[in-house]
């Protein structure tokens, strides 16, 4: 789609930004999924960011990893929204596991209603805690920021994002625990 | 998580010391007490299964689809006027900083040696000093990169940052990134060779960005053996710079220092200040179609990554192409600054002709004034306050008064990059540089002077009946001699027949 632009650099600086998105597809797309809790608004928040990403890639500094970067702008513009918003969305949970594992057709049945299981169940007990926790977790276990990285996606202190992180991790064992008995495990 | 007996699971110390948090005596009693308490190791435990529940969980994937119509909406906008905002975002860049480091590392370190150009030369001696200093502008040329970017350097940027992020995530998986994979993301949309070259950009960019003390060593090798030099090396961002040469442990032989524009030179044993122009000062010194000329002639290579100085480095390896008569050099570009922590000059032959190395290199925050500043109750002094004027061949033929001669046939790949005319007191003379985007060749010319003034020694070539006399330093050949009332010496990294056959092609200019 590149080609249809007539300045060359500009197609060379999208052929290399469509290059990294795709090379971290699976990232991006998976914190997107994992901060709005299903299929429709994580990927109005996957395009939303790539298109702020691409306006600014110009300030894309060396050494910077493009996922984390762009992980970092998901992140921002996700709190930013539900801070607007102040609106709790519903997550219809047969979204979520449209296609899980379905494709591996030589995987064991059980294993991929477990695994269905599981990945509803934390993404259940995901949507109950706040965006603010959700994100502190996902950046910090989901996509591997440090604290101090995770403090400058997040936009506070370094001591915020511990305890954000800390209170989502209990949170999210005490729901898990409830999730759990509920469905007989 | 307590060292004393009466712990309930304390989660949140659980959660610090899994994240790393704990450290030393913190850590140590932790893990003391974890080896005592059942309770706290299964906390521990169960934080763990989170983090890895969290991390190792698939998403269910996008609709069918969607990273293509995500892409083509981007494409879209880019197109709009909204999403064209990459015009004029990024200032005009003037960049001849790099090699002008080198450069009056590489002048002072000419000038210094006895035998070289300028303590050799008689009796014209500014003259030649002024042809050594331009002769280290050619050492610096290749040792540094000097450039002047401006139309390539949005697309070679964001070409490094495919590089940089192709290292980070090697590196992030403790891999040694192999040349296939430093250029990964660029190679996905077929600018490899680009690529590489904007790690290139990204070194000769550095000293813009990034302040730095180090000690470097450089070692230029040639027929005439091999001179080592170490000097102090201290940049502060943009422009200011201090080379430290040292007689002997602690001695302090000499001090230079530059801001961009002057420079001054500290002798304290004699309790003088030299002060001489600039090298980078002359705007005309780079083209802006560098780059173009360099990838046309030579291949850039990002050839895999080492350790130099205790930083993480890209190899770049910028060879001539097939048939193309160059030098190879091969640069380690720091990861993180940009900074080249190391370089070597291979002459065609694959012999190493210049090496330069940091090390001890350190990124202070600040760097105070009296590091740039001269020292008081000293003599003071000006040399080489020469005025060099870049102008067409036509105009400065004119305004020198003679026949201009021009070398006969270039090597390929090589043009005209500029022509100066430079008036030092009563004398002038004539640069003319032709350049392969990496090398360069340059002729001089002045009125005639006394055989042996440029320095060297015959060794049985003549140029048109009049005995050619070769000097130089490393893979710089200097080759003088006289025709048409004119002293001329050809100045370039060529091999000797190479040199002779342009020497002996020079004729006057139309």
């Amino acid at each position: 789609m590149a080609n249809t632009m007539v300045d060359p650099r500009a197609r060379e600086r999208l052929h290399l930004f469509e290059a990294l998105a795709e090379r971290h597809r699976g990232a991006i797309y998976g914190l997107a999924y994992r901060l709005t809790g299903n299929r429709d608004d994580a990927e109005d928040l996957v395009q939303d960011t790539l298109i702020e990403a691409f306006r600014a890639f110009a300030r894309f500094t060396a050494g910077t990893r493009f996922d984390r970067w762009v992980c970092q702008i998901m992140t921002r513009n996700f709190i930013d929204s539900r801070r607007r918003s102040r609106v709790r969305r519903c997550v219809p949970l047969d979204d979520v596991s449209n296609g899980m594992g379905l494709s591996d057709r030589a995987a064991d049945p059980q294993a991929i209603v477990e695994s269905r299981a599981r990945e509803a169940r934390l993404q259940e007990a995901l949507n109950q805690i706040p965006p603010e926790f959700r994100a502190a977790v996902m950046l910090c276990d989901g996509q591997g920021f440090s604290y101090e990285e995770a403090s400058r996606a997040l936009r506070c202190p370094v001591g915020t994002v511990r305890s954000r992180l800390h209170r989502a991790r209990e949170q999210l064992r005490q729901l898990l625990r409830e999730l759990a008995r509920k469905d007989g495990e | 998580m307590q060292s004393g007996s009466s712990c309930h699971g304390n989660w949140s110390l659980a959660n610090d010391y899994v994240d790393g948090r704990l450290k030393g005596r913190r850590r140590r009693s932790a893990e003391a007490h974890l080896t005592q308490c059942a309770h706290c190791r299964e906390t521990v435990e169960e934080v763990r299964r989170l983090r890895r529940l969290v991390a190792e969980t698939p998403v269910p994937p996008p609709s069918t689809g969607f990273w293509e119509r995500c892409m083509q909406t981007i494409a879209v906008r880019a197109q709009s006027p909204r999403g064209s905002l990459w015009r004029g975002r990024w200032p005009t860049v003037r960049l001849v900083l790099a090699g002008a480091l080198v450069a009056l590392l590489a002048w002072s370190l000419l000038g210094r040696r006895p035998g070289g150009l300028v303590e050799r030369t008689q009796p014209s001696e500014q003259l030649a000093a002024l042809q050594s200093q331009y002769l280290a502008q050619h050492v610096a040329f290749v040792l540094g990169q000097p450039l002047n970017l401006t139309s390539h350097y949005v697309l070679l940027k964001a070409l490094s940052e495919a590089d940089s992020d192709a290292e980070s995530s090697g590196e992030a998986a403790g891999m040694s990134v192999a040349p296939t994979q430093v250029a990964t993301a660029s190679a996905a949309s077929g600018q490899r060779s680009l690529s590489a070259a904007a790690w290139l950009v990204r070194a000769i960019t550095a000293p813009r960005r990034v302040s730095y003390s180090a000690w470097q060593q450089i070692v230029i090798r040639g027929p005439e053996g091999e001179i080592t030099q170490r000097v102090r090396v201290v940049h502060r961002v943009p422009d200011d710079n201090r080379w430290e040469y040292f007689a002997g442990p602690g001695q302090v032989e000499r001090v230079v220092v530059d801001d961009g524009q002057l420079a001054w030179q500290h002798l304290p044993r004699q309790h003088r200040v030299i002060y001489a122009p600039c090298l980078r000062a002359d705007p005309n010194l780079r083209g802006d179609q560098y780059i173009e000329r360099l990838a046309e002639n030579y291949s850039i290579t990002a050839a895999g990554r080492e350790r130099i100085a205790g930083l993480p480095a890209v190899l770049l390896v910028i060879a001539p192409r097939d048939g193309h008569c160059g030098p190879t050099q091969w640069l380690w570009v720091d990861e993180h600054s940009g900074l080249v922590l190391r370089s070597q000059t291979r002459s065609a032959d694959g012999h190493i002709t210049v090496t330069s190395a940091l090390s001890d290199v350190r990124f202070p925050q600040t760097l105070p004034d009296r590091e740039f500043s001269p020292p008081m109750r000293v003599t003071r002094q000006s040399v080489l306050l020469a005025q060099a004027v870049a102008l067409p061949l036509e105009a400065l033929a004119r305004e020198w008064g003679h026949a201009l001669l021009t070398p006969g046939a270039m090597p390929a790949g090589y043009s005209l990059e500029s022509a100066r005319f430079v008036r030092q007191g009563r004398q002038s003379f004539v640069h003319l540089c032709y350049s392969d985007g990496l090398n360069t060749i340059s002729l001089f010319e002045t009125a005639a002077l006394p055989t042996g003034a440029s320095g060297g020694a015959a060794q049985g070539d003549q140029v048109h009946g009049s005995p050619a006399i070769w000097g130089g330093r490393g893979s710089f050949r200097a080759l003088s001699w006289q025709e048409q009332g004119l002293s001329l010496m050809l100045v370039g990294d060529l091999p000797s027949d190479e040199m002779l056959r342009l020497a002996r092609g020079v004729h006057r200019a139309p």
